[in-house]
């Protein structure tokens, strides 16, 4: 494991003395490695790993989670060819998961999943492009692989130690402790090498380098929760032992400090990700509102509404979002919501169904009567249109 | 680089310390089906879920692909020799695309939970609930099988699933030594299976068997056709009984 712990350490500082240098010369900048395209997997954990994800993908491909708009898929395909190189972006298949965490995920045989919920909370497509770079540096570093044998030898040096004391009747968990922190902070340390990674080949980009943005907008979502809940806020530089990834304060620093480095050059693509994003916004956003996350959800519509503007479409999120957790007076922001929503030329129909539905139990009988009729205008064949239909007849 | 993986690893870990495993076996056929309900029907066989692989000293599976790809070509080819055994026609799943694709997607899934829950509820010891000890077999995927059908032409679906982790010479020597210096046992290697049969008009599941401990090495011809015999035992649409 230690020859592993140290593969992996030589390859972060790999990447630090890369990015080091960079800062010593201006330009070039960074050059990709060359890529040969087609690779296949060699040896039997490889092949394994591969064989199992393989087996894995076909399931995947079919599944009803997958978005299957391609539309949406090409574009975020062409966020990432632009941030990792147009050759060697080819290596990978790109999969729109609804789910609605702020994650994305990479697999050793280019199987890339991404998160609705990680667009919803993305502002621009330079932000969209480091994390698609991470993801893709832990592909092209092949950190499972690394990962799974770390794990093995592990798990195979804490079986003989546990053996060993039960031989020789002396207590072995400390050293048993010390084998499973180092690999949680060999995972750390892979996290750091890909976002270091994801760093440079975003230099090289036609996009600006705008990393640290997304980890402080996730500790602004988790204190606005954690003060909903009232609950202590959690503010940690340092890693605790099981922590499998960087500390968000962490990510914050380092990438700060490469974000001055590389200054303002490049292209923000927000733009284009306002525009890609508004046009998908209900599913971005369905199962964000229908969650218990009041005060997260909230912050992160605020966010986004704030940095791309507003729109009929959002503004009836939030609405919804109100609706939803229905105190009497989350009926009425959610009633104004809708209200300025149905304002915009982009409202969705459902602007008028949330608008009519709070005005009813507002007591505002005429309103709220004349908005679902325009709702089933609108949307006659909805749903719930029957039942909405039923409402109107009382 | 997920928190699952490293939750598996530690799962893995405490393997060491968990009990053997009992041999289970474990099988039901739902009240009312019998070998007469599958005369001169036809057998969809879905894409059969096949592992192979390695246990590590510590416990881990290692997945192996040519020893997976070589128990998959003669568990297929073990399959379609029965074929004369069955009363019925077994055709393979068609390889489809888009809405199509998505509909046996969706049920391969569904199978694997359904038939997860009565192994794990209904089946064995340990985590069986009250409501289901003792009681009828009486499962089902949903009318949605019907479309199955109707794309197919089959009445019936046979899903199959095995997975075998070897014990590792590592493992082999650890288990050894355990057993002589703490006097426990501990499990070396992995062999689980189950097969269910589904009315994909109704979208029950009239058959199902389940084995925690099978036998037959799957990456050879006679291993594979010995495990086709456990997989496939009290199967209600064979001819001849098969040896035990």
């Amino acid at each position: 494991m230690t020859r592993r712990l140290g593969l992996t350490l030589a390859a972060a500082v790999l990447c630090v003395t890369t990015a080091g240098s960079v800062r010593a010369q201006a330009k070039p900048e960074f050059v990709r490695p060359p890529y040969a395209g087609a690779y296949e997997p060699q040896g039997i954990d490889e092949r394994g790993l591969w064989m199992e994800l393989d087996e894995g993908e076909r399931a995947l491909r079919d599944s009803p989670l997958v978005v299957g708009d391609p539309r949406l898929h090409d574009w975020v395909r062409s966020v990432l060819c632009k941030a990792v190189g147009f050759d060697r972006c080819q290596a990978t298949r790109i999969y729109l998961v609804r789910d609605d965490s702020f994650n994305a995920t990479m697999a050793p045989n280019g199987l890339m999943h991404v998160h609705l919920g990680l667009l919803a909370r993305l502002h621009s497509e330079a932000e969209l492009a480091v994390i698609l770079a991470h993801e893709f540096a832990h592909f092209e570093l092949r950190h499972s692989l690394y990962d799974f044998r770390n794990r093995r030898k592990g798990s195979d040096i804490i079986a003989w130690i546990s053996l060993a004391g039960v031989a020789t009747s002396q207590s072995t968990s400390a050293i048993q402790n010390g084998v499973v922190a180092g690999l949680f902070r060999f995972n750390r340390a892979q996290e750091t090498a890909a976002d270091l990674l994801a760093a440079a080949y975003v230099r090289a980009s036609p996009y600006r380098l705008r990393a640290s943005a997304p980890w402080r907008r996730l500790l602004e979502e988790d204190e606005a929760l954690r003060s909903e809940r009232k609950a202590r806020k959690v503010r940690r530089y340092y890693p605790y032992v099981t922590d499998t990834h960087p500390t968000n304060l962490q990510r914050i620093a380092y990438f700060s400090v490469l974000e001055a480095e590389a200054g303002t050059r490049g292209d923000d693509g927000a733009e284009a990700y306002r525009e890609v994003t508004n046009a998908i916004i209900g599913d971005l956003f369905a199962g964000l509102v229908k969650g218990n996350e009041f005060g997260a959800v909230d912050y992160v519509i605020r966010a986004r509404g704030d940095a791309l503007g507003w729109n009929g479409r959002l503004l009836a999120m939030r609405g919804e979002l109100y609706r939803s957790r229905a105190t009497p007076r989350d009926l009425s922001t959610a009633q104004a919501f809708f209200e300025r929503a149905t304002g915009y030329r982009d409202a969705p129909a459902e602007a008028w169904r949330g608008l009519g539905l709070t005005a009813l139990r507002l007591g505002e009988t005429a309103v709220g009567r004349s908005a679902l009729a325009e709702y089933l205008k609108r949307a006659p064949r909805a749903n719930d249109a029957g039942a909405i239909r039923l409402l109107l007849e009382d | 680089m997920s928190i699952g993986r490293i939750g598996a690893a530690l799962a893995a870990l405490l393997c060491f310390h968990a009990m053997p495993l009992l041999a289970q076996e474990k099988g039901a056929v739902r009240e009312g089906f019998s070998a007469g309900s599958l005369q001169g029907q036809k057998i969809l066989l879905f894409h059969p879920a096949v592992w192979v692989g390695e246990q590590s000293t510590g416990g881990m599976p290692e997945p192996n692909a040519d020893w997976t790809a070589q128990a998959r070509t003669l568990l297929e080819a073990e399959l379609r020799r029965r074929q004369n055994y069955f009363r019925n026609e077994l055709i393979r799943e068609p390889e489809l695309v888009g809405l199509d694709a998505r509909l046996f997607a969706a049920h391969r899934a569904l199978f694997k939970a359904v038939a997860g829950s009565v192994m794990e509820y209904q089946f064995f010891v340990g985590n069986r609930l009250p409501t289901r000890k003792n009681k009828a077999f009486d499962w089902t995927l949903g009318s949605g099988t019907r479309q199955i059908a109707s794309l197919t032409g089959a009445r019936y679906g046979l899903f199959v699933v095995t997975e075998d982790q070897y014990g590792s010479v590592g493992r082999k020597i650890f288990q050894v030594l355990v057993a002589g210096v703490a006097g426990v046992g501990i499990q070396s290697g992995v062999h689980i299976g189950h097969a269910g049969l589904v009315d994909l008009h109704t979208g029950e599941l009239v058959w199902l068997n389940a084995d925690a401990a099978m036998g037959g090495d799957v990456r050879t011809a006679e291993g594979a056709a010995k495990r086709v015999d456990q997989l496939l035992e009290d199967f209600p649409g064979l001819k001849t009984p098969i040896a035990p």
